[in-house]
């Protein structure tokens, strides 16, 4: 009897723990055959973890020492899952395995506390129906508000690369398991009022990792754009040095026109692409409202220059200000460069310029981007299928445009028409 | 056939523009008006002729030529807007007044073509929207531009248009051929919608301008959203 009733509650912890180990690696990319990894995966595991044997040899210190070692072999199969089913690097998926097994630990104590104490004496899950119903409900509920959290504050990109701080986490995770290991040990009747202590304790411990993980996290992410905002104040300094040299080149034309007008000096070809160069100059400034697409245009619009590309703006920049600044730089980035790439193969003298457009309506904000390439793009999966050689890079940057609009619940769409290719994002806001 | 303006006051621009533009026309085998205005005043004075097609030098002697295209959209808002302009940063503001592009002078033959290519598609798009339908021997006529959906129910055809709801014979293959080349979508089994018209997408449904709500079907809603960012791109 106490044989099946360890294993089914073992098997219930991995259940827990592989569920939310899977949502959190839901935004990871996934490998080949992923559906039927998840399920090979769980079957496998879950298996393995009924199957577990459990010894009691009452002698309580190695009784110990084997239940911890249970509860670490559970956590190590979430740990087998999330990498079995993403492609994720070892040391992420390690802090995956333990926040999905601190998620499982905090809130299934919280709801048992609470609904043992609603139930009363000898009620639990396993007997009771309307018990496991609720159960699973309150599970659900709370993952949903911990990942609407997440969505909310846009910690995903973050998420996805944890900063090493975060390990924390495992270690908290261990003292968990240790803690609760002894209860399970020695929880019999008398030592009830310890063991709803330590169901406390481990309840408190793990939210308060959750918050520091959630704080971290957060401050993660205000850094990262703070170096972005560096990045791109840095990059303004040498606009300014631009529009500084601008003015001395300026000045140098003056004086070589009036050694023109008075006869002093004949027009050379340097001379043409000296005043050229300074009209783009000027020309290249863009002031939108948006400092960090005004950085973005400018540098795409020197690599332009020098390629001969003509590029063609039309910006209402107030369009888009609800995207982070981090996501606008890769995104507007990652659409300007791979139009430059292609434009670019275009041999001189034939059409070669980048459109870029951001317009609205009242409810709809459009980026659209268009440029003429040669030879053929042959679309798969509604990704275009570059002639690089390097197929694990390509489309890459098509890939990371789609992550962050489905961000926004945006859509980007890529279409070719009279050699002509599309590209079209569309943002509900 | 599609009318095209250019307001530009330098002759050698405007010499240029229209070489250009008679070699393509040659070259497509098309048949295009353009009219020529050396300033904004002059376009300004003439009221009487239609275009479908303008085209803007922003550096004009007498009005600004972004202030003058912002005159023109307001009493017209189906006409294409097009800016010729020295330096690019001119035409960045172009989005005001809903422009579809514009060209950099000197103009190059090669960009000046392709981008030609764009604004007939867009032209002829919306010269289909001014034609007339005539339904039931004449006795229901509205325009292209009228229709907000089309709803197929067995045999009957229903034109739901901004004048009210007209129904006539047809199935629905011969109407999806017909609407082929316009800003049409279909977002249901049985309707085909103006996506002129459409105000809001949402999860099930769409609201069109008239604040009626219309039934996406799950598996079309992807092309759906597909065909309206290419239409508010622009690329559609």
């Amino acid at each position: 009897m106490i044989f099946t009733f360890v294993n089914n509650v073992n098997l219930l912890i991995f259940i827990e723990c592989f569920c939310y180990g899977q949502f959190i690696a839901f935004y990871f990319e996934r490998r080949k055959n992923y559906l039927l990894r998840v399920i090979l995966s769980f079957l496998v595991f879950a298996t393995l973890t009924y199957f577990i044997p459990l010894v009691r040899i009452e002698n309580y210190f190695v009784d110990y020492l084997y239940c911890i070692f249970m509860y670490l072999s559970i956590l190590f199969f979430t740990y087998l899952t999330i990498l079995a089913c993403v492609k994720i690097t070892w040391f992420n998926g390690l802090f995956f395995a333990a926040t999905s097994y601190l998620l499982h630990h905090s809130i299934s104590a919280t709801i048992s506390l609470t609904l043992d104490a609603i139930f009363g004496e000898g009620v639990t899950l396993y007997n009771n129906y309307l018990y496991l119903i609720v159960y699973i409900l309150v599970h659900l509920t709370l993952f949903t508000i911990f990942a609407l959290v997440f969505k909310k504050n846009h910690l995903y990109s973050i998420f996805k690369n944890p900063p090493k701080t975060l390990m924390i986490t495992s270690f908290v995770v261990l003292v968990d398991i240790i803690l609760s290991s002894l209860t399970v040990v020695i929880g019999n009747a008398d030592l009830k009022f310890h063991s709803m202590i330590s169901k406390i304790y481990s309840i408190i411990s793990s939210l308060l990792v959750l918050f520091i993980i959630f704080i971290l996290l957060k401050q993660e992410k205000t850094e990262k754009e703070g170096e972005i905002i560096q990045t791109l104040y840095s990059q303004n300094i040498k606009h300014y040095e631009i529009s500084k040299s601008t003015m001395a080149t300026y000045h140098d034309l003056k004086h070589r026109l009036n050694a023109l007008l008075n006869g002093k000096l004949n027009l050379q070809e340097k001379d043409i692409k000296d005043i050229s160069d300074s009209v783009f100059m000027f020309e290249n400034q863009f002031k939108t409202e948006n400092e960090a697409l005004n950085v973005l245009l400018t540098e795409n619009g020197n690599i332009c220059y020098r390629n001969h590309i003509e590029f063609n703006t039309m910006v209402d920049a107030s369009r888009l200000s609800f995207l982070d600044v981090y996501d606008l730089y890769s995104l507007v980035g990652n659409a300007l460069s791979n139009a430059i790439e292609a434009t670019s193969k275009v041999e001189d003298g034939k059409a070669k310029y980048i459109t870029f457009i951001v317009k609205g309506t009242e409810k709809y904000t459009s980026i659209h981007i268009e440029n003429p390439f040669v030879g053929q793009v042959i679309m798969e999966h509604n990704l275009p299928v570059t002639n690089k050689q390097d197929k694990s890079s390509h489309g890459f940057g098509v890939k990371s445009m789609k992550n962050i609009v489905s961000k926004y619940d945006g859509k980007v769409t890529l279409t070719v028409k009279d050699n002509i290719f599309n590209v079209d994002i569309l943002f509900n806001r | 056939m599609i009318k095209f303006a250019l307001i530009e006051d330098d002759k050698n621009d405007a010499e240029r523009f229209t070489s250009l533009f008679h070699r393509y026309c040659q070259d497509n085998h098309l048949n295009l008006s353009l009219t020529l205005f050396t300033c904004g005043k002059e376009y300004l004075c003439q009221d009487k002729k239609h275009f479908h097609v303008i085209f803007f030098d922003i550096e004009l002697p007498d009005i600004n030529g972004m202030e003058l295209s912002k005159k023109v959209r307001q009493k017209d808002k189906d006409v294409i807007i097009i800016f010729l302009t020295n330096l690019s940063q001119y035409a960045i503001s172009g989005y005001e007044v809903n422009a579809l592009d514009y060209i950099l002078k000197p103009l190059n033959d090669s960009t000046f073509f392709s981008k030609m290519n764009k604004i007939i598609r867009v032209a002829n798009e919306k010269l289909q929207n001014d034609k007339i339908i005539s339904l039931n021997n004449g006795k229901n006529v509205f325009k292209h531009s009228d229709i907000l959906y089309i709803e197929v129910q067995k045999h009957n055809v229903i034109y739901h248009t901004t004048k009210g709801n007209f129904t006539t014979r047809g199935a629905l293959k011969e109407i999806i051929d017909k609407m082929d080349n316009c800003q049409f979508s279909r977002c249901n089994y049985c309707y085909l919608v103006n996506l002129n018209h459409v105000k809001g997408i949402h999860k099930y449904d769409l609201t069109l301008d008239n604040d009626e709500v219309v039934l996406i079907s799950r598996n079309r809603k992807k092309e759906l959203m597909t065909d309206f960012s290419r239409f508010l791109g622009g690329s559609l």
